[in-house]
């Protein structure tokens, strides 16, 4: 029998815009007072203020506002176009109507695609308008529309596609909007819980290295913001954000076809997801507790309790959602299979049978190697530079994290309250180890760290001064201590000379140089400032300073200072006040002569420090610096004897 | 024709229908008979190619049912709660069944409306609950359908509506050789129209029978002799049910008429009457013989 109904019914489109237009509706509105007036208000600035406000986006205006209709209409267009499978009544009309599952998928799918692209053509031609009938080229470009219209449709329709998959797994639309967020989010939080917990399990792991480099990137919740921001590689990501979509959309259609369509209203649709449900949700609440209590107690036996904990109740809610009951205590047979899986898992990850813990590279392994101390050192400064590739140096690496695995202990595990060290290598296979391990000050490591850090290698990729070509740098504002009287030099053959000497120099300070009490940065092209300490040792860039007649300018010299006051640390407090209590309690230096010598004085690397020098300039605010007393001139450490 | 074959059907691990065998013909009105829970809207939403069946087929004129949009056209399902999009107006959810259904007859809407008398302008959510099981009819009726299944139709009409419905029912069978499946935990409901009876109790179809073969077959019998009679009496039939009122026994027997006249007849009773029996009484006596209550079964 040939069908005599057309495979599009223009009726079906019609029920579905009764039913879920509003949400069009309210998309268009929200975005054309969000987006579009938010323009409308820049078209009267003034053209004299235009430098000041390039926006170059359209996801510069109300950008808030729209990422979270992007986040939010497209979950609410998924569930309502489900509702037809979740609600019983309608599951049974939809179904019993002469129409396959494919159609009506498709029906639904085209209707909710439709929705969302409309609202945005529709704001795109009012802005495409604005743009071409007012000059606003200080605003955003015309590609500017394509990218915001593509992006936005690329995020719409992946949120859509998730939501309508998730509406397919489950029987009921609080689920479906509450797991479709979790289905978004879930990558990212998933990888998280697994690296915090594999971060006390393993030592050495860098958990801030595994975030920034693998986890943010895993889901568009925490990758929208790189997305927007039109960063490199957002057409890949555009594309396979797309992709995932297409798959996700394809993939509910198939299981639209095996989904029993009694399963409206029960909260998992297919019986095999439901071990499937329980186990992962457990799962994922078990390394929560680890978390939790890590954080919490910080003590192995703790994350282990919080193992228990948490499985049990993530256990019985997972029972109490997939039962839809209360009364779930007589499940326990998943639980028991459950508790043997994770302990199997906990003890082949603890013995560590991979082999993670003690993988040291061999020499002739690698390429290079870095090591710097702090996780947070480590962004701006290395990689672009080169590391330690000498042998003895790489020796010197390997020695050191050998040291430090012999010294960490797993209670260290929790490195954000300790400092870091970070062993990073770049081996010829191109693959690459990164290790973090957390630094108690009594670790012997500590001076194998410091032998590296006196190296030329080191100095060369942790200070950014290295790191600019002078071309990039655009001028040198120097100025006295804390003063704001700046001298800017922008010749670029000064620059290139000072720079020049200032990276000679700079190598070669030892731990006894003293400060010299100036202000340097170098303005580089992307508008940050490389801040540069002068000390005695930067012989030949004191000596080009002087030949310049700078020095002298940006120095405090004993022509600045009317006193120095010097106290011990308890006598000062907050920076402003200077507790009196004898004459005992301070020194005052007022010769000059004494005062050329403390200002020549003052050391570099200043530790343990227990007094203070106080230098007045005039102003009522004393500069401030800490010293130890062993530093003081000898007959200040009398007095204070 | 419906043909059913082994019907299989499980919610998850519960087994709903076991075994269904079934087979209804054209132009035939089958009545659906069981407790609340029994299956019975199970069954119908399979044959409606609502639900997928576990095991066995269901075929209607040969063809599959489920995701088979050809044959879903000559079908119409009446659910027991009617379902109507929201705020739709008859005329608007009408015009969607047209939309749907290629035999859709507009005149036919049109004269139902006369009948039924409910202005299609009006949106069908501020009606009244036994209007809308009205409106649902009117639409499944316009939509020309071959075969009709309703799940318990009758529940909240008065008796003016339900007789009404049920003459429009016998019409479109007796012009257009629809075929109906009612169902209903109610005999009497259905027994004025329905010319095939089926039993479903707890998932299995324990018994089937066309109306006038009961009815023919089975017979209640008082009777009282003058002497005693000997035990063997009546043991040539089958025999559902005996009693003893005082002098008069009274049997529900099996059998054709004239042989049981011929036989009680040698035995020269002082009383013999033979008594029609209502439906329900038929199912009571035949229910008792396959070892069920039919209390337990029916209303």
């Amino acid at each position: 029998m040939q069908s005599k109904t057309y495979w599009f019914n223009f009726e079906v489109f019609k029920q579905l815009f009764r039913q879920v237009g509003w949400i069009g509706l309210a998309y268009t509105i929200a975005l054309l007072l969000s987006m579009v007036f938010n323009i409308i208000m820049y078209l009267d600035v003034e053209e004299a203020e235009h430098a000041y406000i390039h926006i170059g986006s359209l996801f510069g205006f109300s950008g808030a506002v729209q990422i979270f209709l992007i986040m939010t209409i497209p979950i609410l267009m998924a569930i309502f176009t489900s509702r037809a499978i979740h609600d019983k009544k309608a599951n049974d009309f939809i179904h019993s109507l002469p129409m396959t599952r494919y159609q009506l998928y498709a029906h639904r799918i085209s209707f909710g695609l439709f929705s969302l692209i409309v609202p945005l053509i529709l704001n795109g031609v009012i802005v495409l308008i604005i743009y071409l009938t007012n000059d606003i080229s200080h605003l955003f470009e015309l590609s500017d529309i394509l990218y915001w219209f593509i992006v936005t449709f690329v995020l719409l329709i992946f949120n859509f596609a998730i939501g309508q998959f998730v509406g397919m797994l489950t029987g009921t639309s609080i689920v479906q909007g509450i797991f479709s967020y979790i289905f978004i989010f879930f990558p990212v939080g998933f990888a998280m819980l697994i690296v915090f917990n594999l971060d006390y399990a393993l030592i050495g792991l860098s958990e801030w290295h595994l975030f920034d480099e693998y986890v943010f990137n895993l889901s568009p919740m925490t990758d929208m913001a790189s997305v927007i921001e039109q960063h490199d590689s957002y057409t890949l990501k555009l594309v396979i954000y797309f992709i995932i979509a297409c798959v996700f959309i394809v993939l509910s259609g198939l299981l639209y076809r095996v989904r029993p369509t009694e399963s409206a209203n029960q909260t998992i649709a297919f019986r095999g997801l439901k071990p499937v449900f329980i186990y992962s949700f457990t799962f994922c609440f078990t390394l929560m507790g680890g978390f939790y209590f890590a954080v919490v107690q910080n003590q192995n036996n703790w994350v282990f309790i919080g193992y228990v904990i948490f499985s049990i109740i993530g256990y019985l809610i997972a029972q109490v959602v997939v039962h839809k009951t209360w009364r779930v205590f007589g499940y326990w047979k998943q639980y028991v299979k459950f508790i043997i899986g994770f302990s199997i898992l906990v003890l082949i990850i603890v013995l560590d049978l991979t082999g993670y813990q003690n993988r040291i590279p061999e020499i002739e392994e690698i390429d290079q190697a870095f090591t710097v101390q702090g996780y947070m050192n480590h962004e701006l400064m290395y990689e672009e530079m080169e590391g330690f590739t000498q042998e003895e140096e790489l020796k010197r690496v390997t020695e050191l994290h050998e040291n430090l695995i012999d010294q960490s202990d797993r209670s260290d595990f929790h490195p954000r309250m300790n400092q870091t060290i970070i062993i990073h290598y770049q081996l010829q296979s191109g693959r690459e180890i990164y290790r973090e391990y957390a630094l108690s000050t009594d670790l012997s490591a500590i001076s194998h760290f410091n032998e590296l850090a006196e190296t030329n290698t080191y100095q060369k990729y942790t200070n950014r001064v290295y790191m600019y070509d002078t071309e990039d740098m655009l001028s040198l504002n120097m100025s006295k201590y804390q003063s704001d009287q700046q001298v800017v030099v922008s010749n670029v053959n000064q620059i290139n000379q000072f720079v020049e000497r200032y990276r000679e120099d700079n190598l070669d300070i030892g731990e006894d140089s003293h400060l010299i009490l100036t202000q340097i940065e170098i303005e580089v092209v992307d508008g940050d400032n490389i801040s540069l300490k002068l000390t005695d040792q930067h012989e030949r860039t004191l000596e080009w300073l002087e030949e310049e007649e700078l020095l002298d300018y940006i120095r405090i010299t004993t022509e600045d200072v009317e006193q120095i006051v010097v106290v011990e640390q308890d006598m000062y407090h907050h920076g402003f006040e200077v507790n009196y209590q004898s004459e005992d309690d301070q020194y005052i230096v007022d010769e000059t002569d004494d005062i050329e010598m403390i200002l020549d004085s003052i050391p570099l690397e200043r530790s343990d420090q227990n007094y203070f020098y106080l230098i007045y300039t005039g102003d009522q605010t004393p500069i401030v610096f800490n010293i130890h007393k062993s530093d003081l001139p000898n007959d200040i450490q009398v007095h204070f004897n | 024709m419906i043909e059913i074959n082994q019907l299989n059907k499980k919610y998850e691990r519960t087994e709903v229908l076991n075994d269904i065998d079934l087979s209804v013909s054209e132009g035939a009105i089958y009545g659906l008979l069981g407790s609340n829970g029994a299956g019975k809207t199970t069954l119908l939403k399979i044959i409606s190619g609502l639900l997928k069946q576990n095991n066995g087929s269901v075929k209607i004129d040969n063809s599959d049912v489920f995701e088979q949009p050809n044959i879903k056209e000559e079908l119409q399902f009446i659910p027991d709660t009617p379902f109507f999009f929201p705020h739709y107006t008859i005329q608007q959810m009408g015009d969607f069944y047209q939309s749907c259904y290629s035999n859709w007859n507009q005149d036919r809407f049109y004269q139902l409306e006369k009948i039924f008398k409910i202005d299609r302008k009006e949106k069908i959510h501020t009606l009244s609950k036994g209007m809308q099981r009205q409106v649902s009819f009117w639409l499944a009726l316009s939509a020309m359908p071959s075969y009709l299944i309703l799940d318990e139709p009758f529940d909240g009409l008065d008796a003016v509506i339900r007789k009404k419905i049920k003459q429009l029912l016998i019409a479109d069978v007796a012009e257009r050789n629809m075929t109906i499946m009612i169902s209903s935990h109610n005999l009497k409901e259905v027994e004025d129209i329905c010319d095939q009876i089926g039993i479903i109790h707890q998932g299995e179809l324990i018994i089937e029978k066309s109306l006038d073969d009961l009815k023919s077959d089975v017979h209640k019998i008082q009777v009282a002799f003058s002497k005693e009679i000997d035990s063997s009496f009546l043991d040539e039939f089958t025999c559902l049910h005996k009693e003893k009122r005082g002098s008069i026994h009274l049997y529900i027997i099996k059998g054709q008429t004239f042989e049981i006249d011929q036989y009680i007849n040698k035995y020269q009773p002082i009383v013999y009457d033979r008594l029609p029996l209502t439906l329900e009484e038929v199912f009571v006596y035949e229910m008792e013989g396959v070892g069920y209550a039919i209390e337990n079964i029916l209303v």
